[in-house]
């Protein structure tokens, strides 16, 4: 197995880990013992201690992240394949509101690099709206989302635009009563779609955003 | 009400001109990604400037601040002992293959020990093991009227090899205002000692180019002008004392026309100008045709064997100052040539063209044709990540493209 293609994995089964806390959340779930406040208050505190949702309609976050960005998988595979990529990093910017208990869409502007074996440099940058669903056994947040956009991909000076799609979700551990840090894993999904006479280019990218991650409640 | 829409218009027009141009449909970026070579070569030409590169019976040499040879089908380079005795403590400043592979001689100028103690000295082999010094005029590195020999030019027809005089003509009366410099060409063969061409005696003043001899025995010297010379190459250590007919050459006198590189291959001549047009004069009654390929000065033209179209013409690119963009070479045939990245079959693809000398001033060629295999001397400057200044493509009916030396 492919060191990338571990890796994806890895981050795959840790993405799974916060479903267990969405099936202890779920209706019907077997009451879990009340979690503690957090220190200063704020929307979560309204649900310190229950089981209830505590993210309510017209909440807020901000939400900034850097972390690690892991070439996954290039269809089809031809030469050097994946491995031609390292691994890069990348950052976002996020912006959600909350629509419904524990439901929010907001939008989320990102960019990721990885050097190439010869030496060049994948830059791409993704825009594209979100939508997730929170949750939470305070201290600890879980969240799941996606999003789908648009993406602009640079590589030696050649360009492409086309269609985004993210899926993923991350861990937080409330520190205070408005900041949230934690880890959050996302699957890339980038299509470089060609057209016309070239349709026959089209090849499709995977790679694995792995961050740290701040959210800010307004 | 009409004026938001204006701007909305303007707006989506704008919007949709920058999607444009920020995307290259016919570009797969992440299938030449894949198709991208780690490129793992010697120490020896890591982030080195090799100026020349070159055959010699079972031997190639590549010129880098000493000579460096390897067995052919090796790819084993090593640092040549230069000299009576030979000895690797020696800074190479030029050295130049004269005949061909099979039975030609190389030439190095080399400099031996440092200032106020340096000497110049041009030393030959047959074999690649014994040398043997080629006498030379003094040399004055330093001081009023300073002499030196600059470069080397070998010749492909009889062993030629022609050298640049350099006189400094040192202002002694303001040693920080130097007074301008003239050049003057020698030759030699057979070990003789240089000779002065007295046509261009007491010097001009600009450097020397090149020169070349064609297939019909004509030598052409490339400085300011661009001259034919006679005797024939056949003539070998004669005077070149009387020029036939001076060759006229279009545009010439100003700095952004002045000629870059001269180089003779497949039956034609082609004069390279530093404001990147080509002109190729073809032989013996063949048009003089020109092509303008960008803005950067054009050094060595070669023609190699091609898969596509029998064969195929790279060009290289020079640049003008350190760090200055460079585009590595045009290949192509004649009418249809275009930078590498666009026709790569030498390089194989786009990807390794780009990952390999894209960036970089190409100062030479050499192509080995009964070995199939095509060198390229570059420039790689200093980055990151490993370049090299020595690339090697292997031609057997398909060119595999550029792997680092």
């Amino acid at each position: 197995m492919k060191p990338h293609s571990a890796a994806a994995l890895a981050i795959a089964a840790l993405l799974l880990l916060p479903l267990s806390s969405f099936a202890a959340d779920a209706p019907g779930a077997a009451p879990s013992p009340s979690p503690a406040s957090p220190p200063d208050g704020g929307s979560g505190a309204s649900a310190a201690g229950t089981s209830e949702n505590p993210y309510l309609p017209g909440d807020q976050t901000i939400g900034l992240s850097a972390g690690l960005h892991i070439p996954a998988f290039l269809v089809p595979s031809m030469e050097g394949g994946v491995a031609n990529l390292d691994l890069g990093g990348s950052f976002s910017f996020s912006y959600q509101y909350f629509i419904l208990r524990g439901f929010a869409v907001g939008g989320n502007l990102a960019g990721a690099f990885n050097s190439t074996i010869g030496g060049l440099s994948l830059f791409v940058a993704p825009l594209g709206a979100t939508a997730s669903y929170w949750w939470a056994k305070l201290p600890f947040e879980f969240t799941l989302g996606g999003e789908l956009g648009a993406y602009l991909m640079r590589y030696n000076n050649y360009g492409m635009i086309d269609p985004f799609a993210k899926a993923g979700g991350g861990v937080f551990w409330r520190v205070t009563g408005s900041w949230s840090v934690g880890l959050q894993a996302f699957l890339w999904f980038v299509p470089e779609i060609h057209y016309g006479d070239f349709a026959s280019l089209s090849d499709f990218g995977g790679f694995v955003e792995t961050s740290v991650a701040a959210v800010y409640h307004l | 009400m009409q004026a938001p829409w204006r701007a909305v218009r303007a707006m989506s027009i704008l919007l949709a001109s920058c999607l444009a141009l920020a995307c290259n449909n016919d570009f797969a970026i992440f299938r030449t990604i894949q198709g991208e070579k780690k490129q793992v070569g010697t120490q020896v030409f890591d982030e080195t400037s090799v100026s020349n590169v070159f055959g010699l019976l079972g031997n190639y040499y590549a010129a880098t601040g000493t000579l460096n040879g390897s067995p052919v089908g090796q790819d084993s380079w090593s640092t040549v002992a230069i000299g009576s005795p030979p000895s690797t403590n020696y800074a190479l400043r030029s050295a130049v293959l004269a005949g061909n592979q099979a039975s030609g001689t190389v030439y190095a100028l080399i400099e031996i020990g440092v200032e106020p103690n340096m000497t110049i000295k041009v030393y030959s082999t047959v074999d690649g093991v014994n040398w043997i010094n080629v006498p030379i005029p003094a040399q004055t590195v330093t001081g009023a009227n300073a002499f030196t020999f600059d470069a080397l030019y070998g010749t492909s027809t009889n062993g030629l090899v022609f050298a640049e005089g350099h006189a400094y003509n040192t202002n002694t009366s303001d040693p920080t205002n130097p007074g301008p410099s003239t050049y003057t060409l020698w030759y030699s063969q057979g070990g003789a000692a240089f000779q002065q061409v007295t046509h261009f005696a007491p010097g001009i003043d600009r450097p020397i180019r090149g020169v070349v001899c064609d297939n019909s025995g004509n030598y052409y010297f490339a400085s300011e002008d661009l001259l034919q010379m006679s005797p024939t190459c056949s003539d070998g250590g004669s005077d070149f004392s009387s020029i036939a007919a001076p060759g006229t050459f279009p545009n010439q006198g100003t700095t952004s026309t002045t000629i870059w590189d001269i180089s003779f291959t497949g039956s034609a001549l082609y004069v390279s100008r530093q404001d990147g047009v080509l002109f190729q004069y073809s032989f013996p009654s063949g048009p003089v045709q020109s092509v303008s390929l960008g803005s950067l000065p054009l050094t060595q033209v070669i023609q190699v064997p091609s898969a596509i179209t029998g064969t195929t013409l790279l060009v290289g690119s020079d640049a003008i100052g350190a760090g200055s963009a460079a585009v590595g070479y045009y290949e192509g045939t004649w009418g249809n040539i275009q930078i590498g990245s666009n026709n790569s079959e030498v390089a194989s693809n786009s990807s390794v063209f780009a990952t390999t000398v894209a960036q970089f001033p190409v100062h030479a060629f050499y192509w080995d044709q009964v070995n199939g295999n095509l060198f390229v001397a570059v420039s790689p400057g200093f980055s990151s990540t490993s370049y090299y200044g020595l690339y090697k493509s292997a031609w057997t009916g398909t060119w595999a493209g550029w792997s680092a030396q």
